[in-house]
């Protein structure tokens, strides 16, 4: 199922771009990125009108006003939640889905990155039974997995472009961290209440999230790295061309000072 | 709040470790097992270890490394070189020298940049070890370095060399086979792309002729003076290994699961069967029978006609060749309780090997 489903299209769509993209499998990973920004715009946009959404109706006075009302009944507060959803036309969930979506994305590249390398037997067995017919595998493979300074099949640090202090430098890792920071924190709008829980654990996710991504990247292969760049990058773009960025998110904010 | 924060970094923690479990396991199958036997001992090559295993009785004699080392592993058939070495390439990059009798390190080459899957060519004086990294590696029996050369793609196949020219014949999975001078690694000739990959080790006759399967669905046969094609014969599927020549028949078998019989001269199609599932390894001709494995689980024996003679249900997958010594036949299964199968020649077990946890 995962396979036919997910696995085997991606690394034939993968092979495919390679073959037309100067047998680079690096160009080949930056283009298929493209192509999952732009099939995946439509989430994307939905997630950002439900984020806005959700933004506006937290700030309201209904929403303020059932908070406090109901704040020794959680169970009762959840259900008038629930009412003003399915009034204002929101879904809760909207905004994590294209977060999910991205996840079997993203092993699915992982795993197409390392099929499509073929670095060792098995792999190239199981590759010679998923390539569909259109692709020319006789005379593509060995795919050049050369891209930059990196074997894109193997984690960036076993092939690293220089060592500092006898310890291999992880660069892409490095960018990825910055990226997914910097992506986090220009794509998160301003909080309506700073103080409430929603807004403490967007501030967790945009420290953790970095690390997260930092720590894939540096433990498997330099390809997924490459992806994960690209896409912060296309993120950020995306959202920028939409007029969605909050540069001011990048500059130190004042502490205001609670005279109460 | 602290309990929501708690529960996303460990969600967070949690999350990482299962994909970095999904990276390790992909990693960890990646080869199959190999496989060589002197006349009372069999040397397993099986993922972190290696097996000595006593061929009367099944046990095990020693395993090297003596603990697991995650880093390091092993999947290239050994070799057993004629002044008492055990050869055994690396996944870490590492070309090692053991006791047999002991399981001991005699030394370790680390020349190679990346990992080494093909078995090495070993002759009276030298080593000569494939890589990945693109180079061919000779190396002397003190494991030093004496020359490197380099193709246009990593290196599978096990390299060939005949008694009747100084020179070792090396098949890059760049499509091309090249000739290399055996004391300098001086490049003598390459042949044209060939069509495909080539991970299989070339046969070579005696009276001059190359013969190697390749990616490109072909079998084909090459002057071992220049190169020059002399004839192709087209298979259904890749064909994976070189080989076995026995009395001027070509026997080998193709990922589509059929066996072929040539005739080395012309290259012209004696037989063919089809038992199912792909063949991946090279078969053993031994009197006037033919020994091959499927990936399904089986052992076949065929005779020289193309008759199934006998076939046995080892279980797990079979890539790798028999190997038979005196009357036992040996068969490495992979995804399976036991690592090494033992038959007699009327293919019934003679016992399984299943190592100890230790």
């Amino acid at each position: 199922m995962w396979n036919t489903f997910i696995l085997a299209p991606m690394v034939n769509v993968l092979i495919w771009i390679y073959t037309f993209f100067f047998h680079n499998f690096g160009l080949a990973i930056i283009i298929f990125t493209i192509l999952i920004r732009l099939i995946t715009y439509p989430l994307t946009a939905q997630q950002l009108k439900s984020q806005h959404k959700m933004q506006e109706l937290q700030g309201s006075k209904k929403w303020q006003e059932i908070q406090k009302k109901y704040k020794d009944d959680k169970e009762k507060l959840a259900q008038e939640q629930m009412k003003i959803y399915k009034e204002m036309g929101i879904n809760p969930l909207g905004s994590c889905l294209p977060l999910i979506i991205q996840f079997p994305i993203m092993i699915g590249l992982y795993q197409s990155i390392s099929l499509a390398m073929a670095s060792a037997p098995i792999q190239l067995l199981n590759l010679s039974r998923n390539l569909y017919t259109f692709i020319p595998g006789s005379q593509l493979i060995p795919l050049n997995s050369k891209f930059l300074w990196m074997n894109l099949g193997l984690p960036e640090i076993s092939t690293p472009l220089f060592d500092l202090f006898g310890f291999a430098v992880p660069i892409m890792t490095i960018i990825v961290v910055i990226t997914t920071w910097l992506q986090s924190k220009l794509m998160t709008p301003p909080p309506a209440n700073p103080g409430d829980q929603s807004a403490q654990m967007s501030k967790m996710m945009n420290l953790y999230m970095p690390i997260l991504m930092g720590w894939i990247a540096y433990s498997l292969s330099s390809g997924l790295a490459l992806y994960f760049i690209i896409s912060n990058v296309l993120g950020v773009a995306q959202y920028a061309i939409m007029g969605k960025v909050n540069w001011s998110n990048l500059l130190p904010k004042r502490k205001v000072a609670n005279l109460k | 709040m602290k309990s929501k924060k708690y529960f996303l970094l460990i969600t967070l923690l949690i999350s990482s470790i299962f994909i970095s479990a999904c990276s390790s396991t992909i990693y960890s199958s990646t080869g199959w097992h190999g496989l060589v036997a002197s006349t009372d001992t069999a040397y397993l090559a099986a993922g972190t270890q290696i097996y000595a295993i006593d061929l009367n009785t099944g046990s095990e004699d020693w395993r090297y490394p003596a603990k697991v080392n995650a880093k390091i592993s092993f999947y290239a058939n050994p070799v057993l070189s004629s002044d008492g070495q055990l050869i055994i390439p690396g996944y870490d990059n590492s070309l090692y020298s053991l006791n047999p009798a002991t399981g001991f390190e005699n030394w370790i080459f680390t020349g190679s940049t990346n990992r080494l899957v093909g078995s090495p060519l070993v002759t009276q004086d030298m080593i000569y070890q494939p890589s990945t990294d693109h180079y061919i590696y000779a190396v002397d029996l003190e494991g030093n370095q004496v020359w490197k050369s380099e193709t246009g793609g990593p290196i599978w196949a096990q390299p060939a060399n005949s008694p009747d020219c100084a020179c070792v014949y090396v098949a890059s999975m760049d499509h091309i086979l090249y000739s290399y001078e055996a004391t300098t690694g001086r490049l003598l000739w390459q042949t044209q792309d060939l069509g495909g990959a080539l991970v299989g080790t070339p046969a070579v006759s005696s009276d001059g002729v190359l013969y190697l399967g390749t990616f490109g669905k072909e079998m084909i046969a090459l002057d071992a003076t220049n190169g020059t094609i002399r004839w192709r014969f087209t298979t259904q599927d890749w064909v994976w290994s070189g080989p076995a020549l026995v009395d001027n028949v070509l026997y080998f078998g193709d990922l589509s699961g059929y066996f072929y019989a040539l005739n080395a001269t012309d290259g012209t199609s004696l037989w063919r069967i089809q038992p199912q599932n792909s063949i991946v390894d090279t078969p053993v001709v031994l009197e006037d029978k033919i020994y091959f494995t499927n990936e399904a689980d089986t052992l076949y024996i065929v005779d020289t006609t193309g008759n199934i003679v006998d076939s046995k249900l080892i279980g797990g997958l079979i890539y790798s060749a028999p190997v038979i010594v005196g009357e036992t036949i040996l068969v490495a299964p992979t995804n399976f309780d036991s690592l090494l199968v033992a038959l007699n020649l009327d293919v019934n077990q003679k016992w399984a090997f299943t190592p100890v946890k230790k």
